[in-house]
């Protein structure tokens, strides 16, 4: 296998999966004329993940999708720092001609006919800590999704690395509460499996596990839903979107864009084509060097699982081979009104349900 | 029954266990001489600052383990707090500040009353650094959860029994190696349990009392759990926190002194210490402003607000009344000292140093 600068030196066409002349076609206009939204990346992020905006943006562009929720991280649970981090990235997005804030669904709609990008904004960990007024406070800064914990415990519930499984604290009940009432996203990708299923059955609304993928097919990965929880999510009307992150897909020393497809086709085939999403959770630069360095101080990769066995992910490594998603789709033999779903009609209808 | 202003009323001789006159001059004796350790007090107020100086000073306690009612868990406030009450101990010429057991001894052959400080619950949120600097500005004991949940461990009032989280595990580590004692008197049932097991010191319940003699109250500890704090050397304070003990509508000294007897009988003299908890002010009357401002739910905790006052022990100032108390229940002199400080300066010694 080619490292990661080997590969990212082959042109873009020759990293996309191979098809023939007629899946070509259709894979070219589903990824032009579909609305295309991925529900958890990374890409406005500078301090931490050492990227810049300005010069990103074009790859963001080129990857084809119409819109995407960028998560602020404020790993610490700071809420003053992570609300002027919020401030940061929205002064990127509205400063830039190519780029739109978007607080509800339209906005993705707008994006799509104006051919800009509709970016949402969520919280990665949520960080209202002990202060509910907070949640009002995030909404009316234009924070549109939350994820309960990351991968530790707080205030409302377990992340999925902590060494013990409690489900939601009373706090963590009105905190849902008080995120179905304001009408945002409620994430459930990092949190532990009894806060998981707590959430998703105390919110009045559809939840989403939106960067996530099967445990059926990787079952050390604590990251990865359950059967249980994802039967759960659908049956609320929840959503689970497939990401594409390395090593968390699978254990194999070569990972990549087939991985991301072998975890769609097992979440459609359990819960079925209208609760699956794409949350690829991607950024630009070394993802696997982003691993290594948080390793101790944030993610704490050994207390949910996760090796460095793969450099990168091959076909889908970066922004601009998100059509590859498309091919791959196509690929795998999904109908158009399928991929459409996949792709982004799953995401706006739950994004139209809770936020508007 | 007294109303508790007409139970104010009453001179402090008449709110006293009744003695002999020999058992009486026993108790006063053994009250003048003996240090006292209160490892639980609220003198500056729980929640709502102020002091009063000439209250404890009659009290004529020896040490005010005096916790720091930090229930936002905000580092900055609680760090503020203790900053005021520190100004105000050390400007008052009868009062010192205390970090370690030799300091408590001093204050009594000085004749002055010692205080030393503890966070309840602690503010340290996820960075343990902040235990370094909690350490440096004179904190002794920290406890680790209040009712609810916080990053880690589990209340006793919360919905779920997780126990210690990793950054739990952590700061049980940090608290051992820097030496501050830890209680444990309002976490979870699973908290308690993995910070005794986790914990290579002796921990504390300071503020507590029998699950077994008032089942409802889920803030009471379970004979298990009485018994694993034992076994691990440390200490079970016993409260005087009406309508925790008992949930009878009269309430009062003799409560205290059952659950004292009851942890005796079941862990051994040795593991049995005060920490009253009360305030010198109405705190039922502060019990139900907690409750109709929803910092703190009642009915969670198995609290039903049944009685006005605790008669004989309803404030610090009837701290003569325990001695009395241990006294009129048979207990011998090296015993009463053992509940009244000596288990106390033990386990501040191993911790503190």
């Amino acid at each position: 296998m080619m490292s990661r600068d080997e590969y990212l030196k082959i042109p873009l066409k020759d990293r996309f999966i191979k098809l023939d002349e007629d899946q070509e076609a259709r894979a070219e206009q589903l990824h032009r004329d579909s609305l295309i939204i991925d529900m958890h990346t990374c890409m406005l992020e500078d301090e931490l993940l050492e990227q810049d905006f300005v010069e990103n943006a074009p790859r963001i562009q080129r990857s084809g999708i119409n819109g995407f929720i960028d998560e602020v991280i404020p790993f610490d649970e700071d809420f003053a720092g992570s609300m002027e981090t919020l401030g940061k990235f929205r002064l990127k997005v509205e400063k830039h001609p190519d780029f739109m804030p978007a607080f509800r669904a339209q906005d993705f709609l707008e994006a799509e006919e104006t051919g800009k990008q509709a970016v949402m904004f969520g919280l990665e960990p949520q960080s209202f800590g002990r202060d509910l007024d907070r949640v009002a406070i995030a909404y009316g800064l234009g924070i549109r999704a939350a994820l309960l914990t990351l991968n530790t415990r707080n205030y409302v519930g377990d992340g999925c690395g902590e060494r013990t499984n409690a489900g939601l604290s009373y706090l963590g009940l009105e905190v849902v509460e008080r995120l179905n009432e304001l009408g945002m996203l409620i994430d459930l990708s990092h949190c532990g499996s009894q806060t998981t299923l707590d959430a998703i059955e105390a919110s009045s609304d559809p939840v989403m596990c939106n960067h996530i993928g099967a445990r059926a097919l990787y079952p050390q990965m604590k990251r990865l839903k359950t059967d249980e929880e994802l039967v759960a999510l659908a049956n609320k009307g929840g959503l689970a979107g497939v990401s594409a992150i390395p090593n968390q897909l699978s254990r194999n020393a070569e990972q990549g864009i087939e991985d991301m497809l072998n975890h769609i086709d097992y979440v459609v085939n359990l819960i079925g084509i209208d609760h699956v999403a794409i949350g690829t959770d991607i950024l630009f630069g070394d993802q696997v060097e982003v691993h290594r360095q948080t390793d101790k101080t944030l993610l704490k990769l050994d207390y949910y699982g996760q090796e460095l066995n793969a450099p990168y992910m091959y076909g889908i490594e970066s922004p601009e081979e998100w059509p590859n998603i498309t091919r791959g789709l196509v690929s795998r033999g999904y109908s158009d009104d399928e991929i459409r779903k996949i792709l982004g009609g799953n995401a706006l209808r739950i994004i139209q349900e809770v936020v508007g | 029954m007294l109303s508790r202003e007409e139970y104010l009323q009453l001179s402090l001789e008449e709110r006293f266990v009744p003695l002999s006159d020999e058992g009486r001059e026993r108790a006063t004796s053994l009250f003048e001489k003996l240090v006292t350790v209160d490892m639980h007090t609220h003198i500056f107020g729980s929640v709502h600052f102020h002091f009063e100086y000439e209250p404890v000073r009659q009290s004529g306690m020896t040490c005010c383990f005096e916790a720091v009612p930090a229930l936002s868990e905000d580092f900055d406030e609680s760090m503020e707090l203790l900053g005021r009450y520190r100004s105000l101990v050390e400007a008052e010429p009868g009062l010192v500040t205390a970090v370690r057991a030799e300091d408590i001894r001093q204050a009594k052959r000085d004749g002055k009353q010692a205080v030393m400080y503890q966070l309840e619950p602690q503010t340290m949120g996820r960075d343990l650094d902040r235990i370094d600097i909690a350490y440096g500005l004179g904190v002794r004991m920290m406890l680790l959860t209040f009712n609810t949940r916080n990053y880690v461990g589990d209340g006793c009032g919360e919905r779920t029994n997780g126990g210690l989280s990793y950054l739990g595990i952590e700061m049980v580590e940090r608290l051992n190696d820097i030496g501050i004692l830890i209680d444990l008197s309002h976490c979870g049932a699973q908290t308690s349990l993995d910070a005794i097991k986790f914990s290579k010191d002796p921990v504390l319940f300071n503020h507590t009392g029998a699950r077994a003699l008032n089942p409802s109250v889920t803030r009471l500890k379970t004979d298990e759990q009485i018994r694993a704090v034992a076994a691990k050397g440390g200490l079970i304070g016993i409260s005087a926190i009406p309508n925790q003990l008992s949930s009878a509508p009269e309430q009062g000294i003799e409560d205290m002194l059952n659950h004292i007897e009851y942890v005796v009988n079941l862990v051994g003299i040795d593991h049995v210490a005060i920490g009253l908890d009360n305030t010198f002010h109405d705190q039922v009357a502060f019990h139900r402003k907690l409750a109709a401002s929803k910092s703190v739910d009642l009915e969670k905790a198995g609290i039903t607000l049944a009685a006005d006052y605790m008669y004989g022990i309803e404030s610090p100032l009837e701290w003569r009344n325990i001695v009395r108390g241990l006294v009129s229940r048979g207990y011998r002199d090296a015993e009463i000292e053992k509940i009244v400080s000596a288990n106390a300066l033990r386990v501040m010694e191993e911790i503190l140093g």
